[in-house]
């Protein structure tokens, strides 16, 4: 017989956080109360949230929501602040090699809106410098590059290009004009090798043209000497080789997280939590190793949980496969609310998932990974990846979130719809989730708890 | 008290606009009564006021009514109501009840419009919804009789005398009303205005419908009233139209439907 | 066989020197009336499925930017008729300008396959020599038309490789303006003529096939160099356009000839779900100083009373 847990309001985790520090629990030195994040950064948004009643949840949550402030100290401390842009997950590794270096993605920047429920005026200042809702939420890294109010500038800024979508090419040029300078890398769009021409198997079952591998690999080598400058040391290939294994330990430590949320009868986790853990492969959330531990702690958590039966969303709540990141955290809780809880996810960076491959030279490795983006190639063989997954965690529905302005979503939703129903007579609903999404509550209830009454009622099939 | 061989059962579909009722006796398979009145701020008044007077006009109280499904924009919002099931579901059921060969549905209202794959059973495939633009809706229409300073009846029959429809390109209603005015002031005929609104929703419709959308098709919903709209939906999928019996209503019956199968153990 | 391309960064010579005739996407393609799911470019968005209204022929995109590499996505599955051409973003390194040479020799096997012929060096550099003089007949002509021919000869040119030998000069006139931005079509051009009508003078057309996309001269082939390489080289260092990375060489390019031209105004000509463009219009206020007025590609093909109304007021404020 299993167990629902409740997950929580902020004022009911102001009560259980009393409760957790009375039994004696130890937090690390950036721990403490969830509500302190309102009233201290006024990341108002925590109020509309729902939370997992965990430790590893709290410790999560405070790891996430002070990153700025761990930036700043770190910098204050003598580290070099790399601000790494779109590849999400492949120059991290990189940075992360080299001693007194920190990367983290500006992108990020694109949930402050939410946090602080739009208070920040981010948006409103991306809009004056002439990228307004048309271009997708990521435009509110311009206004925090702007204001310097939320992370600290980086001492270096990366940003690739070529096969990357439009919306978010165009804020990061933008960034430039306004006197940001950038070191671009190229991507190119990852194809099939032509007949008679030498291949490269990258990660995930996809395949490129060696010569592809190549462009890249010289391409990270221009961002590995640069980070070099930058760390003051070489990065070397004792060093990278390094690098490589401890972003291996992060991403094989996730996977078993995955595995032991998505795969479990009820689900353990909520979805919310699960989406701020897998964001945190691609940079580690700024700290390698306080992201391993946090990892460790939510996947302890959640076998537990599976072994005791007790869940967030029980066994009756439909399989959900989720693609894309939500603008809206609030989005996320939303899911569970109508009967639906996660099964697995494509969240645009799959490539960040899978494990890097230690038997070949750390570059090559790297640039096969990067590679294999989801977003370098085509939407048919990122439906088929996601197919893949469906069928694995038996995949009941699958929802698409459209990010609102972002170029890839209108052309490639139809096509994964179209594909996934095809292949797997899955129901598909998209869901467009702007940074704030109150208003849209109602419309976007209907649409998931429709997809879940087809669920339910093919069951009975 | 509910007596217990009491097959009564009422569907509320509170819409944006409107909200509409069914009572439907599961033991004689027939519908009993149906009303609609609009809707408004005070929608929990509004919906009661709406179920007790049908109750009152069919000689039936609350008593006898077994189970109410509430569906719709505002289903959260029926006190009265034992479950909720959303509007694509119920439109499903009421349609397949009233049409059992039907495969696609084309739902268009006032504020939203829906395309839903209905498998072999009644059972919904999949869907597609506009939920976010009024172009695409009936709000459209509305919104470009009123700038043509007709009624919806008669915006339908106008189309009717259309040589050559307008294009009407904006993807924004907003934008397309503006568009409306410039023609307008352009000479072009009211007729080729109307029949371009229509062919406007229409082909955001049948866009939305990709290419999953499979015949028989039906067309629901209160836009389906409108003889225009069927004509152009009929041009732009290139496909016969059947509109259902009282289209306002399917989504209510099918509640009504579903609130017997709740009753009965199973959906 | 008519092979389209989409870009002007895909040399026309390359697909002439196979044996087929290059035709360039915006005289053949339509008017972007087409309700299409938010969010998709108007111009994109009839790729999918171009060669339904065009069979027997193929069709060359380009990763320029997301849209058209997501319409390859869709078109690629219907046909084997499609190319999508890896055009780099950056610019900077050897191993790009590698890159877009690999590109055109893929290319080249995908004519082959078409049914074209390898070249041999000599016939491409007959190509390539013709293309350029073709080019600086045009260059000697544009400034001597009024903009709306300007922009006929440049679209003739992108679309059949024709240009006339002489025309009688015409006098260009009003407050001068830079109309930039991405492809228009043949169908879109009544723009110029509107402008004309309220008093302004398109004096630098930089949109797409604009004169930004006419190369400049070619350098003399060195001893052993082949062909294929000066062609490529030639393209890919004179490319300008929004999607590099960085595209400082546009605000060169653009910087140049804004001030050479005494241009007053600038005209932003963006299709709807166009990012890359639409972008650009606070950057190039900021670097050029000059108003800059965005016109969405409605408004290009349609210029009704209201935008006729927008579009003198801006030249009203510039005199």
């Amino acid at each position: 017989m299993s167990a629902v847990l409740r997950q929580l309001t902020l004022e009911e985790w102001d009560s259980h956080y009393a409760e957790l520090a009375r039994q004696g629990l130890r937090e690390p030195a950036y721990g403490g109360p969830l509500r302190r994040h309102v009233e201290q950064e006024h990341d108002l948004r925590l109020s509309q949230l729902r939370f997992d009643p965990s430790p590893a949840a709290l410790r999560l949550w405070n790891f996430l929501l002070t990153e700025n402030h761990r930036l700043r100290i770190a910098r204050f401390h003598g580290d070099k602040l790399v601000g790494a842009m779109k590849d999400l997950g492949t120059v991290p590794v990189l940075a992360y090699a080299l001693p007194g270096v920190r990367a983290f993605y500006p992108d990020g920047a694109w949930w402050t809106p939410c946090l602080m429920e739009c208070s920040d005026r981010l948006l409103q200042q991306a809009e004056t410098l002439g990228i307004d809702a048309s271009f997708c939420p990521v435009r509110a890294m311009l206004g925090a590059f702007e204001n310097e109010q939320h992370f600290p500038l980086p001492d270096l800024l990366v940003c690739s290009a070529g096969a990357v979508c439009d919306d978010f090419s165009a804020i990061a040029q933008r960034l430039e004009h306004r006197g940001h300078p950038v070191l671009w890398w190229e991507i190119p769009r990852r194809r099939l090798p032509e007949p008679g021409e030498a291949s490269c198997a990258l990660p995930g079952g996809l395949f490129a043209p060696q010569a592809q591998v190549d462009c890249v690999r010289e391409e990270l080598e221009r961002i590995a000497v640069a980070l070099g400058v930058l760390a003051g040391c070489e990065l070397d290939l004792p060093r990278l080789q390094n690098g490589i294994r401890e972003a291996n330990r992060v991403r094989a430590q996730l996977g078993e997280l995955r595995h032991a949320v998505y795969a479990a009868p009820g689900s353990p986790l909520p979805a919310l939590e699960m989406l701020i853990a897998e964001m945190l492969a691609i940079h580690f959330c700024s700290d390698r190793e306080e992201c391993l531990e946090i990892l460790a702690d939510l996947t302890t958590e959640a076998r537990h949980r599976a072994q005791t039966r007790q869940f967030i969303a029980g066994e009756n709540a439909a399989r959900v496969f989720w693609i894309n990141p939500v603008a809206d955290l609030r989005a996320m809780n939303l899911l569970e609310a109508c009967g639906g809880r996660l099964c697995g996810t494509d969240f645009m960076f799959t490539h960040a998932l899978d494990l890097i491959p230690e038997d070949l030279p750390g570059l090559d490795a790297l640039a096969r990974i990067a590679l294999a983006d989801p977003m370098a190639g085509s939407a048919l063989d990122r439906a088929r990846r996601i197919v893949l997954e469906c069928r694995k965690s038996r995949a009941e529905a699958v929802v698409v979130s459209r990010i609102p302005g972002a170029s890839h979503c209108p052309w490639e939703t139809p096509l994964i719809q179209d594909f996934v129903r095809e292949q797997m007579g899955l129901p598909v609903v998209e869901v467009e989730i702007p940074p704030v999404c109150d208003a849209l509550i109602p419309a976007l209830r209907t649409r998931l708890q429709a997809v879940m009454e087809i669920a339910w009622s093919r069951r009975t099939i | 008290m509910v007596q217990k061989n009491n097959m009564i059962c009422a569907g509320i579909d509170a819409g944006s606009r409107t909200i509409k009722i069914v009572l439907f006796d599961h033991a004689q398979s027939k519908v009993m009564a149906s009303a609609i009145t609009d809707q408004g701020v005070d929608q929990p008044r509004l919906a009661g006021e709406l179920y007790d007077r049908t109750l009152r006009e069919t000689g039936l109280d609350r008593t006898r009514v077994r189970r109410v499904v509430a569906t719709g924009y505002g289903r959260n919002r029926v006190p009265f109501a034992h479950t909720t099931i959303t509007e694509i579901t119920c439109h499903a059921c009421g349609v397949h009840h009233v049409m059992p060969d039907v495969r696609t549905i084309i739902e268009i209202g006032g504020q939203d419009s829906k395309v839903i794959l209905i498998e072999n059973g009644g059972r919904v495939r999949d869907f597609a919804m506009n939920d976010r633009c009024a172009a695409g809706t009936g709000r459209f229409l509305e919104i470009v009789a009123t700038r043509m300073g007709v009624d919806l009846p008669r915006l339908s029959e106008l189309s009717r005398d259309s040589r050559q429809p307008a294009i009407i390109s904006g993807t924004c209603v907003v934008f397309a009303e503006t568009e409306i005015v410039g023609l307008l002031a352009e000479g072009i005929p009211p007729a080729d205005i109307a029949a371009g609104v229509q062919n406007a929703i229409a082909t955001r419709v049948a866009t939305m419908a990709g290419r999953t959308l499979a015949p028989p098709v039906c067309f629901t919903g209160g836009v389906a009233l409108q003889v225009g709209m069927i004509r152009a939906l009929e041009n732009t999928l290139a496909l016969p139209v059947r509109v259902a019996p009282e289209p306002q209503f399917t989504g209510a019956l099918g509640a009504a439907l579903l609130a017997g199968r709740e009753v009965a153990g199973f959906r | 066989m008519k092979i389209f391309y989409s870009s002007p960064w895909v040399p026309a010579e390359w697909i002439k020197a196979h044996g087929f005739e290059p035709h360039g996407i915006w005289s053949a393609a339509a008017d972007p009336t087409i309700t299409k799911p938010e969010g998709v470019c108007a111009f994109a968005q009839q790729f999918p499925a171009f060669l339904k209204t065009f069979p027997h022929t193929a069709l060359i995109l380009t990763t320029a930017c997301d849209q058209m590499r997501r319409a390859a996505d869709i078109a690629d599955r219907s046909q084997a008729r499609v190319f999508l051409f890896n055009l780099p973003a950056t610019w900077q390194t050897p191993s790009v300008q590698q890159l877009y040479l690999s590109e055109i020799e893929r290319l080249g096997r995908f004519l082959v396959k078409l049914g074209g012929r390898a070249p041999p060096p000599e016939e491409l550099e007959t190509v390539m020599l013709e293309w350029d003089r073709r080019r600086q007949t045009l260059r000697d002509l544009l400034p001597r038309v009024r903009p709306r021919q300007a922009a006929e000869l440049l679209m003739k040119f992108f679309d059949d490789g024709t240009v006339p030998a002489l025309l009688p000069p015409t006098p260009s006139r009003g407050v001068p303006l830079a109309l930039i931005g991405g492809p228009i079509l043949q169908s879109q051009l009544d723009l110029l003529d509107r402008l004309e009508s309220v008093g302004g003078g398109v004096v630098l057309n930089a949109t797409e096939p604009g004169e930004r996309c006419l190369l400049p001269p070619l350098p003399p082939r060195l001893p052993g160099q082949r062909p294929i390489v000066v062609l490529a080289n030639h393209y890919f260092a004179h490319s300008i356009d929004v999607f590099h990375r960085p595209n400082s060489r546009l605000y060169n390019w653009l910087a140049t000839r804004l001030d050479e031209r005494h241009v007053r105004g600038i005209i932003l000509s963006a299709h709807v779900g166009c990012d890359l463009w639409r972008a650009e219009a606070a950057s190039l206020r900021e670097a050029f100083g000059l108003p800059v007025l965005l016109l969405d590609e409605h408004e290009i093909r349609n210029v009704g009373p209201r935008d006729l109304t927008r579009l003198g007021a801006f030249v009203e404020s510039l005199r």
